[in-house]
């Protein structure tokens, strides 16, 4: 009889390359305005070590249990004498992902700027999520300085070269000072989201997305993959969330991607629609079109190199974390081979 | 050699997926990832429980490998560990630290 019969040898190499199979990337944590690539390219270092992980045995939408469930709200309830006021004159309400965010501009000229930049999503009878007055000054910093956004107390503070914001979560209201920049506000809008979001068990990802046969479809990959082509080939009967970021919201126990007003490459901004989750792509062109499973680690990891998150905020990212394993446990993850044409659709349905 | 104790930080979360372990830096949004054997010793980082003691007691008897083997290598993981934030080294039984992040399934 063996000396330890129960040791599992083959894990004895791993053991001697134990630090190697430390993994460490990033998240897209720095600059939430970039367009193609900034994300991404943080990934790539990994992005071999899909392929080796895929078992076309493992089933990947297994039950499991919620680990955010036990996890106080961040967001503190307001009585109603702090919500935000209604509509007021030169306030355009935003609604993304059933979200309401109310700008509030005493300037004219960046008012039609966000009524036309966000058209499509606004919704003036809505009641605001939060609400941020905007001051509009005459310059700031370029904004390639990375996003800072941390939490003081119930405000939360939002920094970047070419913006200011802060975010009573308590009052739901704000401010902003920025130039009259719609990358700016655009950013600040992403940020806010992505706090929401996080909050309730949701995320925004650098993914492109679609509704085919009322069902949603994610395409996540990196730089270069196919997201913008691949909704650029969508059939008449889809319906373009977005080709840049797609938005995620738990609704109950189920999952449904929601469109964004944030154009990437197509610069168009998706449709303000939404449905349950179906699938999460893993992009990959190929010679041939085709779905292949992926481990649920593999899955997560893929995953999380796509979710925006901005926040130092070790409860937040905790949620985020428990979110995306959440979502992988919901949803399929596939990884997606395909030719660059419109027949990669038969596979999205 | 000083005995080494270590302990998780707070400052992380940490999931439980099979055997591996997804670990996620609150500080710096760095994700790693552990394989089974990392994921023994992140478990056991205790502060209590000394390095050589993980080693002996979950490693060899869990895996096929020489202790000294097993020990030198497990050195070098908990250095990378704590370079990276996520895990506090001490000479010491670690009683009044910032660590022990939840490990959850």
């Amino acid at each position: 009889m063996p000396a330890t019969p129960e040791r599992s040898k083959a894990t004895t190499s791993l053991l001697l390359n134990m630090s190697m199979f430390l993994k460490p990337w990033h998240w897209p944590a720095g600059r939430p305005h970039q367009r193609k690539g900034s994300a991404d390219s943080i990934g790539r270092v990994h992005e071999e070590d899909d392929a080796d992980e895929r078992n076309p045995g493992d089933a990947v939408c297994k039950s499991r249990r919620r680990n955010g469930a036990a996890l106080m709200p961040l967001l503190v309830p307001a009585c109603e004498a702090d919500l935000p006021r209604p509509l007021i004159t030169g306030a355009v309400t935003v609604e993304i992902g059933g979200l309401p965010i109310l700008l509030d501009t005493n300037d004219p000229g960046f008012r039609k700027i966000l009524e036309k930049r966000y058209a499509g999503f606004l919704n003036p009878s809505a009641a605001p999520a939060c609400r941020f007055e905007i001051e509009l000054i005459s310059a700031r910093e370029p904004a390639d300085e990375d996003v800072r956004v941390f939490r003081r107390g119930s405000t939360w503070c939002l920094q970047r070269g070419d913006f200011r914001a802060e975010w009573d979560l308590r009052r739901r209201e704000g401010w902003i000072r920025q130039c009259a920049n719609p990358y700016s506000i655009d950013s600040v809008l992403r940020i806010t989201h992505s706090l929401l979001l996080a909050m309730e068990g949701g995320f925004q990802a650098h993914a492109s997305s679609a509704i085919r046969n009322s069902r949603a479809f994610l395409f996540a990959g990196v730089s270069g993959a196919g997201k913008t082509t691949t909704v650029s080939m969508a059939p008449s009967d889809a319906v373009v969330l977005t080709d840049e970021i797609s938005y995620v919201r738990r609704v109950e126990s189920n999952y449904r991607a929601y469109g964004t007003p944030f154009a990437g490459e197509l610069a168009r901004p998706g449709a303000n629609a939404s449905a349950p989750v179906q699938r999460v792509c893993l992009l990959k062109q190929g010679p041939q079109n085709c779905l292949r499973p992926v481990r649920r680690a593999a899955a997560i990891r893929a995953l999380m190199r796509h979710v925006l998150f901005f926040a130092q905020d070790s409860e937040l990212v905790e949620r985020v974390l428990d979110s995306v394993v959440q979502f992988v446990s919901s949803v399929e993850v596939m990884e997606m081979e395909f030719t660059p044409d419109r027949r990669a659709w038969e596979l999205v349905q | 050699m000083k005995e080494c104790y270590l302990v998780r930080s707070r400052t992380v979360a940490a999931r439980l997926l099979g055997e591996e372990m997804i670990i996620m830096s609150a500080t710096d949004s760095t994700l790693f990832n552990l394989n089974p054997v990392a994921t023994l010793i992140w478990q056991a980082a205790d502060g209590k429980t000394p390095l050589t003691k993980i080693v002996k007691e979950q490693i060899c008897t869990t895996f096929d490998v020489e202790p000294a083997e097993a020990l030198r290598d497990a050195q070098q993981f908990v250095l990378d560990l704590a370079a990276h934030g996520i895990l506090s080294l001490a000479d010491s039984p670690i009683t009044d630290s910032k660590g022990m992040a939840v490990n959850r399934s």
